[in-house]
């Protein structure tokens, strides 16, 4: 039934979104998703092969996912200087929850009526882009003077598949970082201005907490979610220095490797430990993901946790203090192969079936100057992601600093269209060694065999 | 002759939007289900192969057994204690004490609250950091350290309490509507011949409410097989599975693992399952009646 109505709901979706400007007949550009920017470019010159609507104009779906009611005051300002630039090209803007995106966004791409520039998020992604109905970005971003230089290296290895494709171009990142109490520190007798930077420093400066003020030194979630599962995937990277998915072969980056494999037992090790042995974590863990640990951080009752820039916008009434904030972030504690947390990367794509690629694209660079994609970050609580950005006023503010640096180090979540079941066997896996109900070793082989067995071409 | 023919198709012309709505409503859904169940199809439903039994597969796992040895229990602890709360409540509401129509006003409260929010307001009343309970206790020094209402050894047994909570309502307003149809002669009679108390309502109230409860306590058994949003909201599914039933399987097998053919096949055997106990359920009541 929920099925059906979800059918339902995605065939009014339909209905309301005329994607691409219409027409069904034109030929896919690829059917591997690949928009081969060559033909395209040739295709642009040829004004016959627009897809026009009746007033004679490109008319171009843009689809932002999430709240309409706080996407529409972002965007309309940005589409109505887009259209004023660009006289021949109307641009209808919409919105689309997360949680329908799922279902809505296969169907349309099914049905070639995926909006011509759509923000596309990694659970919905990547499996769009192994259907073939998306478009490879990655030349379009080579050749582009200004997009090219503009986002960080790190960032583009982290949207880019092994076989060197890019379906979206990253618009919204961000990576875990550590984020403490300064009050609680200074309490503690620890430096604010100092705070841990590797794993190890992290669990003595949560254990000097715990024993001075009694308040749990750390903030620590096991909840079998995705966000829990990006934690051990940062955990990791930081012991390894690898990613923890390898796309090309799709399999995890510890199944042939020993040494990844120990590592990650190690990496495990220190989470069992973290939970149980230490004494420094809040009550109850397993009812709490990560990011649930933001009510209990805001009101003093840890002092540090893993969190990313997405929190940032939690926090606001606090952090618009400036210097006399009690809160702060810092790097993600390192591990033996360094900081290395997962990046979010969610970002604008194009169909792979779009009519107009090239205005899409025009559209795209636009959504992506400098000051819109300030915009689009500072009103809907993002990491500036462009080299150009990060000097700004508006990221001027201490906290924004390790938020920032930690790009740079970042690793990547599972690039592969079952990234959910990935990361939830992660997850799983993760959680029964933190509640020792299995050793680290069991619980590796437990995510291979999981995967393994539900893992489909 | 033609008139007689005419006559002869006519119910069968009125039935039909009726019978177009039910194979709209009830055998599409249900050919898509089967269907689905033996093949291949990815989340959007576009099929892709036949894969014969396969899905089912999943079904004779000890994973699986697990998932339906837990809604086994959660369904049947749940329903008793829907039953006992629900019928104590039913006969004190049903008598005439002051404030009666603003305590059933109360007691339907819990009902006509959506899942996910009861769901996320438990949530919160049980956190061991910032609940209310465990604050409560804490103050009255009732307990030392706060109690994992969520953890691996809790979590179902607290789900289990959620859901009597939220299913008492619908068993209230059901007996108190057939307490309400016992003539008050046979209550008058009952009396004359020393039946008070216990003895009234096990030889009186109870054989007169059986249908009721029966009625009742299939649905509630159908709903408990199939509530999903209230205990995913709350746990999803965990910690440790400890709280995975038979609706978090499936939809954590299409939405998850994007097979939406084994979630099918699970779906399929549920639909099997509720269907026959309710069947023999019913069955047993016509009996009863009949008798």
């Amino acid at each position: 039934m929920k099925r059906l109505l979800a059918l339902a709901m995605a065939a009014i979706m339909m209905v309301s979104l005329t994607a691409c400007g219409g027409g069904k007949e034109a030929p896919a550009a690829d059917d591997k998703g690949g928009s081969a920017p060559a033909d395209n470019a040739a295709a642009s010159d040829n004004t016959d092969t627009k897809d026009t609507g009746a007033s004679g104009k490109v008319e171009l779906k843009l689809l932002r996912l999430g709240d309409l009611t706080k996407a529409e005051p972002i965007f309309a300002p940005i589409v109505e200087q887009f259209e004023k630039d660009n006289p021949d090209i109307t641009v209808k803007f919409d919105a689309m929850a997360w949680t329908e995106a799922t279902t809505k966004l296969k169907l349309l791409g099914a049905q070639g009526e995926l909006p011509d520039v759509t923000f596309i998020n990694i659970i919905n992604g990547w499996d769009l882009a192994s259907e073939g109905y998306l478009a490879d970005l990655s030349d379009r971003v080579k050749n582009d003077p200004v997009l090219s230089k503009d986002i960080p290296q790190s960032v583009i290895d982290v949207a880019t598949t092994a076989d060197g494709k890019m379906y979206w171009v990253p618009a919204a990142t961000g990576a875990f970082s550590l984020w403490y109490n300064k009050d609680l520190f200074k309490q503690a007798g620890l430096d604010p201005e100092k705070p841990p930077q590797t794993m190890e420093e992290m669990i003595s400066y949560a254990k000097t907490i715990t024993e001075k003020t009694g308040v749990p030194g750390l903030g620590f979630g096991v909840k079998a979610m995705e966000d829990y599962a990006n934690v051990i995937e940062s955990f990791y990277a930081s012991y390894t220095g690898v990613d923890i998915w390898d796309d090309a072969n799709k399999c995890f980056t510890f199944e042939n490797d020993e040494n990844n494999r120990k590592l990650f037992a190690d990496a495990l090790e220190q989470v069992r430990a973290i939970v149980n042995d230490y004494g420094i974590i809040q009550p109850s863990p397993e009812e709490y993901n990560p990011f649930g640990l933001r009510p209990l951080f805001r009101d003093g009752q840890i002092a540090m946790y893993l969190d990313g820039g997405w929190a940032v916008k939690e926090f606001l009434d606090e952090l618009d203090k400036g210097e006399d904030s009690k809160f702060m972030t810092s790097l993600f504690p390192a591990g033996p192969a360094g900081s290395h947390p997962i990046m979010g990367c969610d970002g604008w794509s194009i169909p792979a079936e779009c009519k107009n690629p090239d205005d899409a694209w025009k559209l795209v660079q636009c959504l992506m100057s400098s000051d819109n994609q300030t915009r689009h970050a500072t009103m809907w609580g993002l990491m500036p992601i462009l080299e150009s950005e990060k000097e700004k006023e508006e990221f001027a503010d201490p906290y924004w600093g390790p938020l920032v640096k930690q790009l740079e180090t970042v690793s990547a979540r599972p690039k592969d269209k079952q990234v959910a079941m990935i990361e939830q066997a992660i997850a799983d896996g993760a959680q029964a060694v933190a509640l020792q109900k299995m050793t680290p070793d069991d619980a590796i082989d437990f995510m291979i065999q999981t995967v393994a067995s539900n893992y489909s071409e | 002759m033609k008139l007689k023919r005419r006559k002869g198709r006519l119910p069968y012309i009125y039935l039909t939007p009726a019978i177009i709505v039910m194979i709209a409503i009830f055998a599409i859904p249900l050919v898509n289900l089967i269907w689905y169940s033996f093949a291949k199809v990815n989340l959007i439903g576009k099929f892709q192969k036949w894969v014969g039994f396969k899905n089912f597969s999943y079904i004779a796992t000890p994973e699986f057994m697990a998932t339906l040895g837990r809604t086994g229990i959660w369904v049947v602890f749940g329903l008793l204690g829907i039953f006992i709360v629900g019928t104590i409540l039913a006969l004190c509401l049903n008598k005439p004490l002051p404030g009666r129509t603003f305590m059933r006003t109360v007691v339907i409260i819990p009902w006509v609250i959506p899942h996910v929010f009861a769901g996320t307001m438990w949530s919160w009343v049980l956190n061991s950091s910032n609940g209310i309970i465990n604050t409560i206790l804490m103050n009255l020094h009732i307990i030392d350290k706060p109690i994992g209402f969520l953890g691996v050894d809790l979590a179902l047994v607290t789900v289990i309490f959620i859901r009597i909570w939220k299913g008492v309502p619908f068993l209230v307003m059901s007996l108190l509507s057939a307490l309400q149809t016992i003539p008050t002669e046979v209550e008058d009679a009952a009396k004359l011949d020393g039946a008070l108390g216990i003895k009234y309502f096990t030889h009186i109230t109870l054989p007169l409410l059986k249908p009721v409860m029966v009625m009742s306590g299939t649905i509630l058994m159908a709903w408990s097989i199939t509530i999903f949003d209230l205990v995913y909201v709350i746990t999803g599914g965990g910690p440790l599975n400890a709280t995975e039933l038979l609706s978090i399987t499936i939809y954590k097998k299409a939405f998850v693992n994007s097979d939406l053919g084994g979630a099918a096949a699970i779906a399929l055997f549920t639909m099997a399952l509720v269907s026959i106990i309710a069947f023999f359920l019913m069955k047993h009541n016509v009996k009863e009646e009949n008798q």
